[in-house]
């Protein structure tokens, strides 16, 4: 099985669509790729975020036309985002697979143990002055 | 004042975990923005909207950076355009559902899949 099958398009479509829906995918095309598709972590992590910008992209486009973000807020995230995506790249291209692979299983664990514990959001449970 | 300064360091703080988590491990970015935002603001159903929506116009271009720099350091961009055209539609799809479905039963089941999977890769 290759990228170009129609079965990788689909998980990529269903994976992208959890991801418009706020539900997240958290990377798990990556387990797709690896465990399925047989790629190596770092190729398969670099696919993932082509992924996101695809379904992040598009999406946004829907998005933005029905709850406009945070721009100032988005702003400052994205100037200290820089640098930190600089350091974050620099590190995984010399950073052992194992270790790679194995820094993603933690991070899947706590997303997940994240979104088990997560209460469920109501707007009675708003803050006041929120922004 | 000192609150305010204390948010916008805070916030300086959640940007640059987000685009190192993102960049070492190609994901993970956005969910922490979402929660960081959510824990400095408030958590309620508009907000993690708007929160959604935030943290995607951010984590973007961090992406595209990323994705630049994994290039530089060896990944070969995929010729086949298919699976991210996929990615696209998907994407679109998904936006066009949020708030008609109710997706927290369906994130407490994503989670425990995702729960597994990070103790599998452990093995």
């Amino acid at each position: 099985m290759a990228l170009n099958s129609p079965l990788t398009v689909l998980v990529f479509a269903l994976f992208a669509l959890l991801s418009g829906m706020g539900v997240g995918s958290a990377g798990l095309p990556v387990l797709y790729l690896t465990w399925v598709l047989r790629y190596p972590q770092f190729e398969a992590q670099g696919l993932n975020l082509l992924c996101f910008i695809a379904a992040a992209g598009a999406s946004l486009t829907v998005h933005l036309r029905r709850t406009p973000p945070l721009y100032a807020v988005a702003l400052l995230l994205l100037a200290a985002g820089l640098p930190g995506a600089w350091f974050g790249t620099r590190l995984t291209a010399v950073l052992p697979a194992v270790w790679l692979r194995r820094l993603f299983g933690a991070f899947l664990v706590l997303t997940g143990l994240v979104g088990l514990l997560a209460p469920k959001r109501t707007d009675k449970s708003q803050k006041k002055n929120a922004f | 004042m000192k609150n305010g300064f204390r948010t916008l360091v805070l916030l300086l703080i959640c940007g640059f975990a987000a685009g190192f988590c993102n960049g070492l491990l190609g994901a993970g970015g956005g969910i922490l923005l979402v929660l960081s935002l959510g824990a400095l603001f408030g958590k309620t159903a508009a907000n993690g909207r708007r929160f959604f929506t935030t943290a995607l116009i951010v984590m973007l271009p961090l992406s595209a950076l990323s994705v630049r720099h994994y290039a530089a350091a060896g990944f070969s961009l995929p010729a086949n355009p298919w699976p991210f055209v996929g990615a696209a539609a998907g994407g679109v799809a998904g936006a066009l559902l949020l708030g008609r479905l109710s997706a927290h039963a369906l994130r407490r089941v994503f989670a425990a899949v995702i729960l597994l999977s990070g103790v599998l890769l452990w093995r």
